[in-house]
């Protein structure tokens, strides 16, 4: 009878966490929403969750997992966004005899060639699938190559060293792109062939899928990455490269195999975001939205945990796309009484958030757990046959 | 000329003020990192937090005051920016890699590299686009921003701690550069 209060007692305790709480509550927000206001705004809702639960997962992969200060997550967005607007589109162009060279860049050229490739892709569904799958590939392969890149004279340096020249190279691709006309049209946009033209009129339904889709994936592979023993050295050096480097593991080649896959994986972050979008500009890519942003979140989630990135993106998605839906309906009176304009309120969220969280919460919605090496069913046994032998003796 | 601008003995007052402040507040933040109680406090801090704390100074404190310290002289940098160049709400925000760049060119722990390096870094901005403009052609004027960071990338490869983080008395000593901080 006791044993069966002590059990019940054990999970309710286990159902209150923290993480749970939040968990559900988020979910039951989602849902209200939903229902009040209607799929459209659900669908918003997801497609920020998505693209930025992308990136914020490679984030926490390296700064969260591997201790690396990775202040320049940008950069591996904008290699992925940068390669799907300048190759992909070329090589249609090129296969079905439309300019493709340097003058493909030029918006004066491209807006009259990319609705022709759209409709060229609308006209064949395994085109359009190809094409996709095609961008996203190409991409992860751009962003891991400049991730290897990047890492060549950055990887040796201390900390606040390492992330300012990380922030550095971010901010350097940023004024090739914005500057160089023929990569991504310089100033204006480059267009993109849209590959969701097949599915025409549910065509925003079909985009927030495949994005949550390849948002799911990510998180499956990084929690399968993180709990590898590849993952469990990337902790080991987080925590103490000293003793890393002691038990053999070479320090540098972690690092930057960590870097390139987070790399590849925040480039098909871009690579997603620029088709969804349909056009590609270099000043989209700013240090905020995709560098301090990404950070934001995971600081809200929990460093480390990727559960709790998730968490911190899903809820600063919502209220982020909340404010920027109803900003004028709502937050109409700090215009008319303090003469605040809402148009901005959603960074200065951001920055409220992150200063009460560093303040309340530092260990973030989902604190990170300790991995264990073996499976749970295993590590019970184990500790039953002990308490069983040590009673023996007892 | 911006608004703020005016005019001191025929010259903008910004070009006047700006080296004048530079010196005033660098001597006085050198005098009290060296010579007051509390600097030296604050130096022991950053060097060795636990060994300070145990030695009886108020970390808190410490740290507060070095953010106040530090605020008020970006603020005042900002001031004078505004004097110098059109004052925009977004000034700070467009400049900041290229004082990161100073910054860590000098080394992060040094009051003196911060100086040399900010010095690097804006020399090398405009004397070095200008002269790749004369050369290259007016297309290069945009990639301004790469240069210092170029200068930067490739200074921490030989000096992975700066400029500030070469052993310069020893240097003088034997004439060997040794390099320090490099993790391998």
């Amino acid at each position: 009878m006791r044993d069966a209060g002590k059990a019940k007692m054990q999970i309710l305790t286990k159902l209150a966490r923290r993480e749970n709480i939040i968990f559900s509550s988020l979910m039951l927000a989602l849902i209200c929403i939903a229902l009040l206001r209607g799929l459209a705004l659900l669908l918003a809702i997801i497609v920020e969750f998505a693209i930025f639960s992308i990136v914020t997962l490679s984030l926490n992969l390296e700064t969260g997992h591997t201790g690396i200060p990775q202040f320049g997550r940008v950069l591996a967005v904008m290699a992925g966004a940068f390669a799907v607007g300048a190759i992909p589109g070329r090589i249609l162009a090129w296969s079905v005899g439309l300019p493709y060279g340097l003058e493909y860049g030029d918006d004066a050229v491209n807006y009259k060639v990319v609705p022709d490739l759209t409709k060229a892709l609308a006209a064949n569904a395994a085109l359009s699938i190809g094409f996709f799958i095609f961008c996203l590939v190409l991409a992860a392969a751009c962003g891991a190559a400049l991730g290897w890149l990047t890492s060549r004279p950055a990887i040796r340096l201390r900390e606040a060293y390492l992330g300012i020249s990380l922030l550095a190279f971010g901010e350097f691709l940023m004024w090739i792109g914005h500057n160089w006309e023929p990569l991504v049209g310089g100033t204006t946009a480059v267009f993109i062939p849209d590959p969701f033209r097949i599915a025409e009129p549910y065509r925003f339904d079909a985009v927030v899928l495949t994005m949550l889709v390849i948002a799911l994936l990510v998180y499956v592979l990084i929690q399968r990455l993180t709990r590898s023993p590849f993952g469990r050295s990337l902790k080991m050096l987080r925590d103490c490269d000293l003793a890393a480097g002691v038990y053999g593991k070479n320090i540098i080649k972690v690092r930057t195999q960590s870097l390139v896959v987070g790399s590849a994986i925040a480039a098909i972050a871009g690579a997603v975001y620029v088709i969804y979008v349909g056009a590609c500009t270099a000043m989209t890519f700013s240090r905020v939205t995709w560098t301090f942003w990404p950070w934001a979140y995971m600081m809200l989630g929990g460093i480390g945990s990727n559960l709790g990135v998730v968490m911190g993106v899903l809820a600063f998605s919502m209220v982020r796309t909340l404010i920027v839906v109803y900003r004028f309906q709502i937050f109409w009176f700090l215009h008319e009484w303090w003469g605040i304009d809402p148009m901005w309120l959603e960074s200065t969220l951001m920055g409220l958030v992150l200063i009460l969280v560093v303040l309340f919460m530092p260990s973030g919605m989902a604190p990170e757990k300790p991995e264990p090496t073996l499976p749970s069913g295993r590590i019970r046994e184990t500790l039953e046959s002990v308490r069983k032998r040590l009673s023996k003796k007892g | 000329m911006s608004v703020y601008d005016f005019m001191i003995l025929g010259t903008n007052a910004a070009a006047v003020i700006s080296p004048i402040a530079a010196i005033v507040i660098l001597s006085a933040l050198h005098l009290f990192l060296t010579k007051a109680k509390f600097g030296i406090a604050m130096r022991a801090t950053i060097e060795n937090p636990i060994l300070a704390g145990a030695s009886g100074i108020n970390l808190d404190r410490v740290y507060l005051a070095s953010w106040i310290i530090g605020g008020g002289m970006a603020s005042l940098g900002g001031a004078v920016t505004s004097m110098a160049m059109t004052g925009t709400p977004v000034m700070g925000g467009t400049i900041v890699p290229c004082m990161f760049a100073g910054a860590i060119l000098g080394g992060l722990y040094s009051l003196y590299g911060g100086i040399f390096g900010g010095f690097v870094v804006g020399l090398a901005e405009y004397v070095g686009v200008y002269a790749l403009a004369v050369v290259v052609g007016p297309e290069i004027l945009g990639y301004r921003m790469g240069i210092p960071l170029l200068i930067m990338a490739i200074t921490l490869q030989v000096f992975p701690r700066g400029l500030a983080g070469i052993p310069w008395a020893s240097l003088a000593g034997r004439l060997k550069v040794t390099t320090r901080g490099a993790e391998s």
